[in-house]
């Protein structure tokens, strides 16, 4: 027990060594290796009693790691995402740079949280040539690296589809469950919407000016689930993607709602249809839960 | 390692007045530099009545804690604390006087110790378009964007907008007789991180803003501060 209890002394009678020393050596006993809560009062505990980081408070109690990359560059332009002109498989998705980078990785342990946001200025690229049917859709995802320093083998985090796995099969558009978009942000290249006549009509997203850029945001929370070492984040962009849902079952179960790939041959969408990303951002932060 | 003291007395000894002190100061010292080893780590038994009680500002809606700091502000229901950016009042006299901080988005915190902030808003905005015409050179359609944006108290670098943190907010364009609603609304989610090497007091964090339309009115907000000490 690590808890002190002693007597005071007696007054009045022979102060002996082995009594005096005693009330040292009582100290002595408690402090070996047994000091716990009881030895600590009531909110006794401040920031001076902690092991905080002389840096930047990344201590490792609750915080482990908080990194940003630059996403694009600050001018328009930076990166564009072309559409994609086959629908299975589709073409593979563009790297929008840069990606936030585990030198040596950093080990994440179960119950570890990630919290990762990201957010960029996009600018549709669109001629109106062809008649629309279709909405279509750009998708910016994002992906990890957990298989070492290289990060030379980035896959979708937890949670995310890659338009790619979910719908497969000769002749079959490929796509993604929209129950697997987790790690996702959309961006509607063509809508429909109603006019203000009364009609139905379609409309897209126009960006002919370059002053039409709008701002995209997404977050990504996971807990992880078994230790891991994680090396890399970074956002990937494809499409262009057009809503499907399922009703007969004959991509696998019915009634599933889909975003799957368009390609040339669809109605309405022909080159160039492009996405250009700049002025964007990324952070990761990691923490312990416990 | 336990405690030692300094003085253990034998018969004969003389019993100094120092050395009693001598060892009460030893167990001082000792209290307030526990090692590592004195430390019973088979089983935690820190709980949080340990742990110093935090502060709540109800004003500021900040809570500062022995773990960090965290606070924010939102505009509460339809319509109570909207605010907005025009050309008006962020359009001046020369390119950099610009962008002016947006009303009621900006919070103040003290950073006690070395730390690592994560900063975030989330808005709702429309922009209409400009029925008194008389658009800025080079501008189709009206546009507002908006930065996070810093004042260093410490550094006295004043108001410093973080260029990586644009939102871009269209609107119609302009003289097109459109649905705010349909062509002008629009959300932002913008976030900053920083690391403070320094301790400081009275660091600002907020949201800057810079408008070519007659108006952007943001309709719902919210901004919130995360500091990490540990």
């Amino acid at each position: 027990m690590s808890e002190i209890e002693n007597d005071r002394l007696s007054r009045a009678s022979r102060l002996q060594p082995a009594t005096l020393n005693e009330k040292f050596s009582d100290i002595t006993a408690a402090t070996t290796a047994a000091i716990d809560g009881t030895n600590v009062a009531r909110e006794g505990i401040d920031l001076p009693n902690l092991d905080t980081n002389a840096t930047n408070g990344q201590s490792d109690i609750i915080l482990r790691s908080m990194l940003s990359a630059n996403l694009g560059s600050s001018g328009p332009g930076a990166v564009t995402i072309s559409f994609s002109t086959s629908s299975s498989p589709p073409a593979a998705p563009t790297y929008i740079g840069n990606e936030i980078s585990y030198t040596s990785g950093i080990s994440l342990v179960a119950g570890d949280i990630i919290r990762v946001y990201w957010s960029m200025n996009v600018e549709q690229v669109y001629t109106t040539n062809v008649a629309l049917i279709r909405e279509l859709w750009w998708a910016l995802w994002l992906q990890w690296d957990i298989t070492s320093a290289a990060r030379a083998n980035y896959t979708e985090v937890p949670g995310q589809g890659n338009f790619n796995d979910d719908i497969t099969g000769a002749g079959k558009d490929s796509g993604s469950n929209v129950s697997s978009m987790y790690g996702c942000s959309l961006v509607a290249q063509y809508i429909r919407v109603i006019d203000v006549g009364g009609a139905t009509t379609l409309r897209y997203a126009q960006a002919p000016t370059g002053l039409r850029a709008q701002a995209v945001n997404g977050s990504w929370y996971y807990r992880v689930t078994t230790n891991t070492t994680l090396y890399g984040l970074r956002m990937v962009g494809g499409g262009l993607l057009y809503p499907f849902c399922d009703t007969t079952g004959a991509l696998g179960t019915a009634n599933v709602n889909y975003l799957r790939y368009a390609n040339n041959t669809t109605p309405g969408v022909n080159a160039p249809q492009q996405l250009i990303v700049h002025e964007g951002k990324m952070s990761a932060i990691i923490m312990r839960d416990n | 390692m336990a405690y030692t003291p300094a003085k253990t007395w034998s018969d004969g000894d003389i019993l100094n007045a120092t050395d009693v002190m001598d060892n009460l100061d030893g167990v001082k010292q000792y209290s307030r530099h526990l090692e590592t080893g004195a430390l019973k780590t088979s089983t935690p038994w820190v709980d949080t009545s340990h742990v110093m009680e935090g502060q709540y500002e109800p004003t500021t809606n900040m809570h500062s804690m022995v773990t960090g700091t965290y606070g924010g502000q939102n505009s509460g229901g339809l319509f109570s604390r909207a605010t907005f950016a025009s050309r008006w009042n962020t359009f001046r006299k020369s390119y950099s006087e610009q962008s002016i901080l947006l009303p009621q988005t900006s919070l103040t915190v003290d950073l006690r110790r070395k730390a690592s902030v994560f900063f975030q808003w989330w808005m709702q905005v429309q922009v209409k378009d400009n029925m008194t015409g008389g658009m800025p050179t080079g501008s189709l359609s009206p546009r507002t964007s908006f930065w996070f944006a810093i004042n260093d108290t410490v550094a006295g670098t004043g108001v410093i907008q973080k260029s990586e943190t644009k939102q871009g907010v269209p609107g119609p364009s302009n003289g097109k007789s459109g649905q705010v609603l349909l062509d002008g609304t629009f959300n932002t989610n913008g976030f900053y991180t920083l690391s403070s090497t320094t301790v400081q007091s009275s660091v600002g964090f907020g949201i800057t803003c810079r408008c070519t339309g007659d108006m952007a009115h943001c309709l719902a907000w919210g901004v919130s501060v995360e500091v990490f000490y540990l």
